[in-house]
């Protein structure tokens, strides 16, 4: 019974599928971050939205 | 240091500032030599488990076949030795006989299926001792990747809170954030997904080279190939026989169940059917030439039976004559004695007749004519030969499957060699095979018929048997469905390789069930078979357990069946089971499921 052996050159291009992997989840990331950013500046817009709907009221 | 000061230095300052030099350099590669020392320690130490492993499991190996052959030694001398004393042979003790057998070759059957383990349990250590450095490397270049998946996650949790305790936020912020979060572990996952998948493929390509060159080695290899061409040779008429044989079973259940609803005109019908396939299927099965000497013989039977059949009436009626004093005796003597030796003459021509076509019938040299359709030829006989010494299966065995049981007898060798080749013992064949003596008469549905006996058995010894069959069915069925489930659940690039790889397969149990049972059976091709690969997880329920043997329900799905459908199904469902069996582990061997 004579094992598998797996051709040493398959490296680099196993390297490769996973640095690829790495950009990718990176970008996902990054969309991630500005999507939650979004939601916060939306979240400071309609605070001030209402704070000056407030101010407005109280005049 | 700039080209102008160098060129300026004294010789001692330039032997100086080299010193200097070397000096740094050496303390880099001392520093980088210590760094990397800790991980050559945990290699050679993994390797040195790894190769402790490899020589204990070698070890074992090497024990479990030394027991091997003590407990075949042992089966074979229980057996002479009964035989001898005629234990076989004895009303008395025939039953023991048998179950003693059972007990012997079972005993072979789990020190075999160990031995498969620990072969099995060695070939992955082989594997990672041969491959260390790139699984290493592959695990290196995955790191990265996994502490960055770390990061998003948790990251992610920190990101909905952030949004959750925000100053102003709101229940749809929250759901909005957690939304874009679960969509982007979702996306990773898919990356992540077809990252292994890619490096699997890129792995698997190796490995599969190499498995095509290494598979199925041993004596049974050679046989193989020579099997399989004498099989595609034989197609056709193999082919053409099984149709008969199908047209002829659906008659045949047509027929008894017009005789069951008191319809005798149709039963008489389908009956007349069953007698013009039956002739097409004698002429398939013998060949023309010796179907025609068979006929003639037929024909002369018919022929010097009306000759007899008229002698002894003429015979009764001068005896009836002479009774009633109609004649002398002298007169009765004269003509009877012509009308004696004229019957004595046809007994003698029917009898010579009649032994002449079972000689035949029974030749052995029939069906080794080019255009007969031959079961068991010598390679076959090897090939089975070959695949029970593997076993070790006890020579009752052999004898079944020596004996020309049609089909039955190829049958026998794939059954066998499919559950040596993955470790499986399967019971509806082997339980049967192990305790049941066949004759020749019993025809190719025997094993399925052994299973009804041991449903109907109501004795002690039946309940027993009914119990170890049914939980060993209960358990090949679980596994069933378990690789059923897998396979149907694999993405549609696996599935796309293993249509390839089953179709590419060479061996002899992927082409003997798919066309077998496929083919002749429910007229579909390698691709039908295929395609019941991925869809046999749904329809597991009602195709593939119409043999309750612990709650001795026959049945298929929901329905309550007669016998002959029984065994014409389940001997097709169990083949079909069979080969999922091989598609699994043609996609394990590949690498497509872990």
């Amino acid at each position: 019974m004579s094992p598998k052996k797996i051709s040493p050159d398959k490296i680099d291009q196993i390297k490769t599928i996973y640095s690829q992997a790495l950009v990718d989840i990176r970008k996902i990331k990054k969309e991630r971050d500005e999507k939650i950013k979004e939601i916060l500046k939306s979240i400071d817009t309609n605070q001030i939205t209402n704070i000056l709907k407030d101010i407005r009221g109280t005049k | 240091m700039d080209q102008e000061k160098i060129t300026q230095e004294s010789p001692l300052e330039k032997a100086k500032r080299l010193l200097a030099e070397k000096e740094s350099k050496d303390k880099e590669k001392n520093e980088a030599e210590a760094q990397k020392e800790p991980e050559n320690q945990a290699k050679e130490q993994t390797l040195e488990e790894l190769n402790s492993l490899k020589q204990e499991l070698e070890r074992q190996l090497n024990e479990m076949n030394f027991n091997v052959e003590i407990s075949r030694n042992e089966a074979h001398e229980t057996r002479d030795a009964m035989r001898g004393g005629g234990l076989d042979q004895s009303l008395d003790y025939k039953e023991e006989y048998s179950a003693i057998i059972s007990e012997a070759a079972d005993n072979l059957n789990s020190l075999r299926q160990e031995k498969n383990r620990i072969k099995a349990e060695l070939e992955v250590v082989n594997f990672n001792i041969e491959n260390f450095d790139i699984n290493k490397n592959i695990a290196e270049a995955k790191k990265d990747v996994q502490a960055e998946i770390a990061t998003v996650e948790q990251e992610s949790v920190e990101a909905i809170n952030q949004v959750k305790d925000y100053p102003g936020s709101n229940v749809q912020d929250l759901e909005a954030a957690q939304k874009i979060t679960v969509d982007s572990s979702q996306r990773i996952d898919q990356i992540i997904e077809n990252s292994d998948q890619a490096v699997d493929n890129i792995v698997t390509e190796d490995v599969s080279g190499e498995q095509k060159v290494e598979k199925y080695e041993g004596p049974i290899k050679e046989l193989e190939l020579q099997y399989r061409d004498i099989q595609n040779k034989k197609k056709p008429k193999n082919d053409q026989y099984n149709q008969l044989m199908s047209q002829w079973t659906k008659l045949s259940l047509e027929k008894n169940s017009a005789e069951a609803h008191g319809d005798e005109k149709k039963a008489l019908e389908l009956k007349g059917a069953m007698a013009t396939i039956s002739e097409k299927k004698e002429k398939i099965y013998l060949g023309e030439k010796k179907f025609e000497q068979l006929k003639q013989h037929q024909d002369k039977f018919k022929e010097l039976d009306g000759q007899l059949t008229a002698v002894l009436a003429e015979i009764r009626s001068l005896k009836e004559s002479k009774e009633q004093g109609e004649m002398s005796a002298e007169q009765y003597q004269n003509q009877i004695e012509p009308l004696i030796a004229k019957q004595n003459y046809l007994y003698e021509q029917i009898t010579k007749n009649n032994n002449e076509a079972d000689k035949i019938k029974n030749d052995k040299e029939f069906g080794k004519e080019e255009e007969s359709l031959e079961y068991l030829d010598g390679q076959e006989e090897q090939l089975i030969n070959a695949a029970k010494k593997e076993l070790g299966y006890d020579e009752s065995v052999q004898e079944i499957a020596t004996k020309k049981l049609g089909p039955l007898g190829a049958y026998d060798a794939h059954i066998l060699m499919l559950n040596n080749y993955l470790g499986l013992n399967l019971p509806v064949f082997s339980q049967d095979f192990k305790t049941r003596k066949l004759n020749k008469n019993e025809g190719w549905d025997s094993p399925i018929m052994g299973t009804h006996e041991i449903i109907n058995d109501n004795s002690p010894e039946g309940n027993k048997n009914r119990d170890i069959l049914g939980a060993k069915q209960e358990s090949v069925y679980n596994d069933y469905l378990e690789k059923t489930k897998k396979l149907a659940g694999l993405p549609e690039e696996s599935k796309k390789k293993l249509i390839k790889l089953v179709k590419e397969d060479n061996s002899l149990l992927t082409s003997a069930l798919s066309t077998e049972c496929f083919d002749s059976f429910d007229g579909l091709d390698i691709d039908g078979a295929i395609n019941h690969i991925f869809t046999a997880y749904s329809n597991s329920d009602k195709q593939c357990k119409p043999l309750d043997v612990k709650n001795r329900e026959v049945r298929i799905g929901d329905k309550t069946v007669d016998q002959d459908t029984l065994r014409n199904s389940a001997h097709y469902h169990s083949k079909k089971m069979m080969f999922i069996f091989t598609a699994f582990k043609i996609a394990q061997d590949n690498g497509l499921i872990g």
